[in-house]
């Protein structure tokens, strides 16, 4: 990463078993995962962000791996405005912008 | 290459349509249609009388869903084979599971091919054909585990990875003691596949024929189909047929089909354009 970065794009996105369609079916612990990732990039809670449990995200098909370096650009606080939250084909995304 | 499906030999210019049987209380298509025994029984008649030359019976459908234990998929499918083997000898019998326990359990029951639509997930199922002198079909699947979706699967080339994954199937099981002529490859569209994949395969259909082994294509009403067209499950026919055309003009042999009848035509007129077959009748001009 440059050392005084203008703006930084993470990509990632939530669980891909939300749903019987979805393409990895049906896993019931893929909304509380989803809802407990929100809550983390929404708030924003840094340490919640780099807490989360990287085998139980595997096993929900989330790839939330970039997630862990926004732990460190999301401190201090930031205003957060989210622009999409859903989980449309079974698959958890977000658009949210920090600043 | 002559084709022998267990008890029945096919001449090398032959193309067969294998009706699809599902004694499923959910599969994609017919939704359970042909859950109880009586009505796929009928649905074999059906299609029999249609002019298919295979039926393919099948216990789970391929989308994830319940777990079927081997033993409820053999409470399915075991029976039943012997009762259609009974009523029609001269019908191809193929049952659709990735199983060795079910595959032999069907054999004894009079099964002529396993269709194995998840690319040999289970190794012992091309011991199983050789044991009983079975054909096999085997399928392209990238890998994926049994009854998953396809989730970002990426290919540098699917086309190539389909001839590798399937002619290596396909030497595996002739190692395994199966038939030659027995042995079929199947690209197996949209399994492990997004709708580009489905696509390439089938524009790129002939270099599948050009390994030398007889491909089947598995086409029928599929989302590949759907999504290309943005139509649902029960109006996916005319682009089904589309790339059936497609297929057939390439050199398909087998064609895995909900709708025989119109599969039935669209081959012929196929096979008649490459040359491979000659009219029914030709007299206009000639007379």
């Amino acid at each position: 990463m440059e050392e005084d970065p203008t703006g930084v794009l993470v990509v990632g996105n939530g669980s891909a078993k939300r749903t019987l369609k979805a393409p990895g079916h049906l896993d019931e612990r893929a909304q509380p995962f989803d809802e407990e990732v929100r809550r983390a990039l929404v708030e924003p809670l840094p340490a919640g962000l780099a807490g989360l449990d990287p085998a139980l995200a595997e096993h929900l098909w989330a790839d939330v791996g970039a997630f862990t370096a926004l732990a460190d650009l999301l401190t201090p606080a930031h205003r957060v405005e989210v622009r999409y939250d859903d989980a449309p084909y079974g698959v958890q995304y977000w658009v949210l912008r920090w600043s | 290459m002559t084709l022998r499906l267990g008890r029945h030999v096919f001449a090398d210019d032959a193309t067969l349509m294998m009706a699809i049987v599902n004694r499923t209380p959910d599969s994609f298509y017919d939704q359970g249609a042909t859950w109880a025994a009586d009505a796929a029984f009928a649905r074999v008649a059906t299609v029999v009388e249609q002019g298919a030359e295979i039926v393919d019976i099948g216990g789970i459908k391929a989308a994830p869903g319940v777990e079927i234990s081997p033993a409820e998929e053999k409470e399915r499918v075991v029976d039943f084979v012997a009762r259609v083997r009974e009523a029609f000898p001269s019908l191809v019998i193929s049952v659709d599971t990735w199983r060795a326990e079910v595959g032999a359990a069907v054999c004894a029951a009079g099964a002529d091919v396993l269709n194995d639509a998840w690319g040999g997930a289970d190794p012992e199922l091309v011991d199983v054909a050789a044991e009983h002198g079975a054909a096999i079909i085997c399928t392209h699947t990238g890998g994926v585990t049994p009854r998953t979706r396809p989730f970002r699967i990426e290919y540098d080339d699917v086309v190539a990875a389909a001839i590798a994954d399937t002619v290596a199937y396909a030497e595996r099981a002739l190692a395994a003691g199966v038939a030659r002529e027995a042995i079929v490859i199947d690209p197996a569209h949209d399994f492990g596949k997004n709708t580009f994949h489905s696509l390439e395969l089938t524009r790129r259909l002939g270099e599948m024929v050009d390994t030398g082994w007889p491909v089947l294509v598995s086409l029928s009403n599929k989302d590949f189909v759907g999504e290309t067209l943005d139509l649902p499950v029960g109006e996916r026919l005319i682009g089904t047929l589309a790339a059936t055309a497609v297929c057939a003009t390439a050199g398909a042999r087998i064609y895995r089909v909900h709708e025989v009848v119109e599969t039935r035509q669209v081959v012929d007129m196929a096979w008649s354009i490459a040359g491979r077959r000659p009219p029914r009748r030709a007299i206009r001009g000639l007379a």
